[in-house]
């Protein structure tokens, strides 16, 4: 009976550990709902230990250390916090608490109140500067202050399009949802339940904004909106063949090379499409080579994409 | 009395016909003349000069000869062509137009169909002659100190010595090896290849630079007869190629499989083995050769050089024997002040006289052009049974069967 229940049990940790597991694969962008912060056995240790006890501290309601780890003086804090905000002073970290820590707290850039615009839109994310510019006819229209993705989990610089709006994913994705058309996992630009976050290189991969910025671009921003995600991509090595439908890190490196040597390969979203094989078959003939539109390893060479 | 009025009536017809010839000389040619009044022809009469009252637009295609991401360095140089050319002709403006290497061809051949050619075409190809309706021949706008300041116009003269392209580049051809190969410095191409050890010569067969070359090193210098068949003699050395590249795969001489030897050609070049590859073209060369490594060797193909040229054309709205003369002075300073620029830039040489040669220029020989004659020849005959050879392995008598 006992070895049973192991059974049991080991099958079911099996099972979390898969579906977690395809989850990581699937959603690169983990903004979802906030777990519940408490004082345990073993310490709670995080990401967002690491946001509250900066937010705490913000707050001046926490002197310890920034180190993630959820310990007996983060507790105190949040407790202290709770009183402040006429709560029970339990020192659990829960929706409520969560929603207080950033709602209205804290000075907010606001979005200028504007006329809707009315031209060719198009979306800049500038990684370094964590600025979200939005462009009416080539001017700018409107700036935001946004969070972007951690060392560990980049926001995919590149040139993307908005394949899909949504109000109703909440939690750690806020009011808003404009989804990115990257090939490799799911990436969007939303709103966020921890608004100090903004500013930072703090998300897992998606541009993080205010509500209130999020719901006003929302608002503006149609389906097949340009998203132009400026940062910077560390280089990698292909050397394998690259054909038509791929997509992928390797066919973006292609399309960055194309680029550099003066060819277009139209957008640099990561798919092997129309314009890429263009300008493909254009180094071909440039070159005299075999023209098919397929990166074999004449182009690769004249690319200098292989690496080793 | 009357044989001194006589001697008088024939000196002063003398005289007359004199000041007459010397006037239709001043504002005509006679070969103009003749084929406009006898033969009936379209001619442009090149005495008539740019107006200085009149505005032109010059149109000129070219292919993306710098290649960078702003296309910056392009647009700097067709600036200063502007600039020189606003110099001398202020009423002369440029409209410049890139066009891809992809596409380049067939807009070509659209715009010749629809009677809309530019005026100059910034030819990167050996072949000078592209349409026989709409091109116009150079010699009678030439000057003799241009005749004789570039040593390639004999070797550029087609059909009754028809000059079809101004040239401004000069490819001497060569292969390249990537490292140390031991090939005799002297004699014939086919004899020194013959010494090529197994498993070292990578061809680029994609390239149909590749059959030209080895027919003009065959002494080919035209492809078909008067009824756009092969010749005896033309034959004759078709068979000859083929038969020495049959020879080398049964003697295993390139360095990979020959049916697919064309997507290896690099990957080979980059590899440990040492190899020989061919063809190179101009930007080819220049990127091989910015990998810096310096134990490259060039193997030359005997004197074979590809000529790349200006080639005007005159347009379905004829704009006049004036536009055309504008035209012919744009491509001028294109030719003689900017010529060096992109000689610098594609690392290739100036087919000028005074330029400094390691044999007499006259030495050179133009590679085998392919004219509008026999084009389709080219490209619906032998271009398949070439790639046939190649990738299905076809034998000599195969290939020649096909052929004839």
């Amino acid at each position: 009976m006992k070895n049973n229940n192991y059974r049991l049990i080991i099958y079911l940790l099996g099972l979390i550990f898969l579906a977690s597991w395809r989850i990581e694969a699937i959603l690169p962008c983990q903004c979802q709902e906030n777990r519940i912060l408490l004082l345990q056995t073993p310490r709670m240790e995080g990401e967002d230990v690491f946001l509250l006890q900066s937010r705490l501290k913000d707050l001046n309601i926490y002197r310890g250390r920034t180190d993630g780890v959820y310990d007996l003086e983060v507790a105190r804090a949040v407790a202290e916090y709770q009183v402040r905000q006429q709560l029970e002073p339990n020192g659990v970290v829960d929706a409520q608490t969560w929603e207080l820590l950033g709602d209205g707290l804290f000075p907010v850039a606001t979005a200028q109140k504007k006329q809707p615009p009315e031209g060719q839109l198009k979306i800049v994310v500038d990684l370094y500067k964590r600025i979200l510019t939005l462009y009416n006819d080539g001017e700018i229209y409107q700036t935001y202050p946004v969070s972007v993705g951690k060392v560990s989990s980049k926001t995919p610089v590149g040139e993307w399009a908005i394949i899909g709006k949504s109000k109703d994913w909440g939690g750690g994705f806020g009011t808003r949802w404009l989804g990115l058309n990257v090939p490799w996992g799911i990436f969007g630009i939303h709103g966020t339940n921890k608004p100090w976050s903004i500013g930072q290189a703090a998300s897992q991969g998606c541009v993080r904004m205010y509500n209130r910025h999020i719901e006003q671009l929302f608002d503006w921003v149609p389906v097949k909106t340009r998203v132009d995600i400026i940062g910077e991509r560390l280089p990698i090595s292909v050397n394998r063949e690259l054909r038509p439908g791929q997509s992928g890190l390797s066919v973006m490196q292609l399309q960055d090379n194309l680029q550099q040597q003066g060819f277009d390969p139209g957008y640099r979203d990561a798919r092997y499409g129309p314009t890429t094989v263009q300008a493909v078959q254009e180094l071909e003939s440039q070159f005299r080579l075999k023209v098919d539109g397929i990166v074999d390893w004449n182009v690769l060479f004249l690319l200098d994409l292989p690496k080793d | 009395m009357k044989r001194r009025y006589g001697i008088f009536i024939i000196v002063t017809i003398f005289l007359v016909s004199g000041i007459m010839v010397g006037l239709v000389n001043h504002y005509y040619t006679f070969p103009y003349l003749y084929r406009y009044l006898i033969k009936r022809e379209f001619s442009v009469n090149p005495k008539v000069p740019v107006s200085p009252t009149r505005k032109y637009q010059v149109r000129i295609w070219y292919y993306p000869f710098f290649r960078n991401i702003e296309g910056e360095e392009e647009k700097e140089f067709f600036r200063e062509l502007a600039r020189n050319v606003a110099q001398i002709f202020p009423n002369i403006q440029l409209v410049i137009r890139e066009i891809s290497f992809r596409e380049g061809p067939l807009i070509l051949k659209e715009a010749f169909s629809t009677g809309e050619a530019p005026d100059i075409y910034l030819n990167l190809e050996n072949d000078s002659l592209h349409d026989r309706k709409w091109q116009l021949p150079l010699e009678s706008f030439l000057s003799k100190e241009e005749l004789a300041g570039i040593y390639v116009w004999e070797q550029n003269r087609g059909r009754k010595g028809t000059i079809w392209g101004w040239p401004v580049l000069i490819h001497r051809q060569f292969w390249l090896a990537n490292g140390a190969i031991s090939l005799p410095e002297q004699g014939d191409f086919f004899e020194r290849t013959a010494h090529l050890p197994k498993e070292s010569l990578v061809l680029n067969f994609a390239d149909p630079t590749l059959l030209k070359q080895l027919l003009s090193l065959k002494g080919l210098n035209k492809l078909v007869d008067e009824n756009g068949k092969l010749s005896g003699p033309t034959y004759s050395k078709f068979e000859q190629v083929f038969v020495w590249l049959h020879q080398l795969r049964q003697k295993q001489i390139f360095a990979v499989p020959s049916t697919t030897m064309e997507d290896l050609f690099l990957k080979s070049f980059f590899s440990e083995q040492r190899v020989l590859i061919g063809p190179v073209n101009p930007f080819l060369e220049r990127f091989l050769f910015e990998q810096g490594k310096a134990q490259y060797n060039k193997v030359y193909l005997d004197q074979l050089v590809e000529v790349y040229t200006l080639n005007i054309f005159r347009q379905k709205k004829y704009q006049g024997d004036d536009h055309t003369r504008a035209v012919l002075e744009v491509a001028r300073i294109l030719a003689q002040n900017h010529g060096c620029r992109l000689a610098e830039e594609l690392k290739l040489g100036r087919p000028l006289t005074q330029d400094g040669y390691p044999f007499p220029p006259t030495a050179f020989k133009r590679m085998l052009e392919i004219t509008p004659d026999n084009r389709e020849f080219w490209q619906e005959t032998v271009i398949p049974v070439w790639l046939d050879f190649w990738q299905k392995g076809l034998t000599p008598q195969e290939v020649m069967e096909r052929l004839s």
